[in-house]
């Protein structure tokens, strides 16, 4: 800094800090806004941006384009939107709580968890005491479940080691792998299909109803860790410290595995099991505007909704078949998950 | 008294750590706390600090019980630093120091302006102003113990725990963190508390020491009546001369292991540490 030496110094330091760091979130918001009306002009039913602000405002009628807009692309792309900001900023309060830069909801096996607890109400109509929630509702409670699980198997008295926890994670996924594979051959030929739908990760069958089922325990996840920023912030700098500074850690980690588990399980239960968006979006923004959640906890948000509409779009229509989404952001994160270990080594060894 | 601790025990799964451990400590006085690897010192500090729950007995700050208390309240009045300090995400200094100030959020009377304030002097008394904008992780060791004693003074504490405040630091940087700490001490009325091994460093600034030895405190009281060769042999079993130096006070001279605690194996060491 060139030279902090008056409290008003440090003064317009903070507010500088501040303007940058709304004006990052406010452009990534503009950014996703900007997207999400390009992305609506893209399919297979030609419809350009200025049709699309033509039928949403009444000025232009087309029967065809107004129901492939309002009814298909509109609630799909939402649902995309939604499901990107939840594993992002679950992915981000995962990655500072264990304080591992490797951890996400598909790295952990939570996401695993979740389609398994998802398969369960769709093959046997478990969890059927939740009425329409029956879906979302097993993939919550399976979320939970694998989370508090792979916590406590890589939690001791000295905190989490990395190692453990990633290694309690493949260990939990697997399971949770296994346990659906062994239901896919148990099942009629009709539940095998949603089921592996959902193992892959898809938004092809997200309507209206999706979003309306995924809105409101994606919403109050996201609330949930948007209300903690500041004790995120100290708890990835370790629990010990963060308990020195008056944090009450046991009830945060409680806090954010309820909060991750709401939002994976709407996700999962809309969309299946789409891997490595959580790991890769906090890094990406990680890195753009520093460790701050204050800043990063919106920026996923934003981001990651943006980035999984690029995915969604990228795999629907780049290809000559279209590809679950799941199966690219695999593609893509697999290669970015070796970079993060290489490039990432000291802090998750260290 | 400041703190006063009475009676304090604790144990690890069943293994006693510490047993009936009693001493209080005045405004802006430095304790130095020495003794042997395991001996319970950052155990000590621990429970004063409510981060372990003692089996019996309690510390109390101005007559007020730390048991029980909402952690958030314990933080506004004790801040610990600890011995690690191993950092995951590159926070940048100025935001690493406003952590500190988490203990007052939404508390009455304080504003961003009040937190402000706190940082800005708690830098500034530590000497951190010029890196504010750097991450921590970039910092030499020197700095980052600086950072950390910055991050404690902005929760504005009546007692700061020190856990090995010199370790991994040169000589000159050594002295500069004691002289720092015990100017914050004498200005600021904050009652500190340093575990260290440095002998050296304690004699020469704290104001009483306590040694601990065998699960309690082996002796307290004013650093020239505790320093005393007798005193470290029984502690530490090594033979010491303690001089008095007119221009720097007083100073102790490691000579070597003693030769009379030979065959009797040096230790007494309960794990942890």
């Amino acid at each position: 800094m060139e030279g902090i030496e008056s409290l008003e110094d440090m003064r317009r330091y903070q507010r500088g800090a501040g303007r940058r760091a709304a004006t990052t979130v406010a452009a990534s918001a503009a950014f996703l806004a900007a997207l999400f009306f390009v992305t609506l002009t893209i399919g297979n039913y030609g419809i350009s941006l200025g049709d699309v602000f033509g039928i949403l405002l009444g000025s232009v009628r087309d029967d065809t384009a107004e129901y492939v807009l309002k009814d298909v692309r509109i609630p799909r792309l939402l649902c995309a939107v939604i499901v990107g900001s939840a594993l992002s900023t679950s992915g981000l309060a995962m990655q500072s709580m264990f304080k591992n830069p490797m951890a996400s909801p598909s790295v952990l096996g939570i996401s695993s968890g979740a389609a398994f607890g998802a398969s369960l109400a769709l093959a046997f109509g478990a969890g059927s005491f939740l009425g329409s929630f029956a879906v979302p509702g097993m993939a919550f409670i399976f979320c939970f479940l694998t989370m508090g699980a792979v916590y406590l198997i890589a939690h001791t008295k000295y905190g989490v080691a990395s190692v453990t926890l990633l290694l309690a994670g493949i260990a939990m996924g697997a399971f949770f792998g296994g346990l659906t594979s062994l239901m896919q051959y148990m099942v009629r030929d009709d539940v095998l299909a949603s089921i592996v739908y959902w193992t892959m990760g898809s938004f092809n069958n997200c309507g209206w109803t999706s979003f309306k089922l995924a809105i409101l325990p994606i919403a109050a996840g996201i609330a949930i860790m948007m209300l903690s920023v500041r004790e995120l912030n100290l708890i990835s700098s370790g629990e010990d410290q963060a308990s020195n500074m008056g944090v009450n850690v046991k009830r945060l980690r409680i806090m954010m595995i309820v909060a991750a588990s709401l939002s994976v399980g709407g996700s999962v239960a809309i969309s299946g099991v789409i891997g490595f968006v959580g790991l890769i979006v906090p890094h990406i923004f990680r890195m753009i505007a520093g460790p701050n959640h204050a800043v990063l906890m919106p920026l996923c948000v934003f981001g990651g909704g943006a980035f999984m509409l690029l995915m969604d779009t990228v795999a629907k229509s780049a290809f000559e078949m279209i590809l679950p989404v799941g199966v690219l952001t695999s593609l893509v994160g697999a290669p970015f998950f070796i970079y993060v270990m290489r490039a990432r080594k000291k802090e998750l060894w260290g | 008294m400041k703190l006063e601790v009475e009676g304090l025990c604790f144990s690890y799964s069943g293994k006693p750590v510490l047993e009936g451990i009693t001493f209080s400590a005045g405004v802006g006085e430095v304790v130095g706390i020495i003794g042997q690897n395991g001996c319970g010192k950052t155990t000590l500090l621990s429970c004063i600090n409510a981060l372990y729950a003692p089996s019996s007995g309690e510390a109390r700050i101005d007559g007020v019980s730390i048991r029980g208390m909402p952690k958030r309240d314990v933080a506004k009045k004790i801040a610990f630093v600890t011995q690690s300090a191993n950092i995951t995400f590159p926070f940048t200094v100025f935001d690493t120091v406003m952590m500190g100030r988490y203990p007052w959020v939404g508390f009455e009377g304080n504003s961003r302006e009040r937190d402000l304030e706190a940082v800005y002097r708690a830098m500034r008394d530590t000497g951190v102003l010029d890196f504010a904008d750097r991450p921590v992780n970039e910092l030499s060791g020197g700095e980052r113990r600086r950072v950390m004693i910055a991050r404690a003074l902005a929760q504005e504490p009546e007692v700061l725990l020190l856990d090995e405040p010199t370790l991994h630091l040169d000589i000159s940087h050594q002295f500069d963190l004691m002289e720092l700490v015990r100017g914050l001490a004498a200005e600021k009325g904050i009652t500190v508390l340093i575990v260290t091994h440095d002998i050296v460093l304690a004699a020469r600034y704290c104001g009483r020491v306590m040694i601990l030895k065998d699960r309690g405190i082996y002796r307290i009281g004013d650093t020239e009546k505790i320093m005393l060769s007798d005193n470290l042999r029984d502690a530490f079993f090594i033979d010491a001369d303690v001089s008095r130096d007119e221009r720097f006070g007083i100073s102790v001279l490691i000579v070597g292991r003693d030769k009379r605690g030979e065959g009797d194996p040096p230790g007494g060491g309960c794990g942890g540490g």
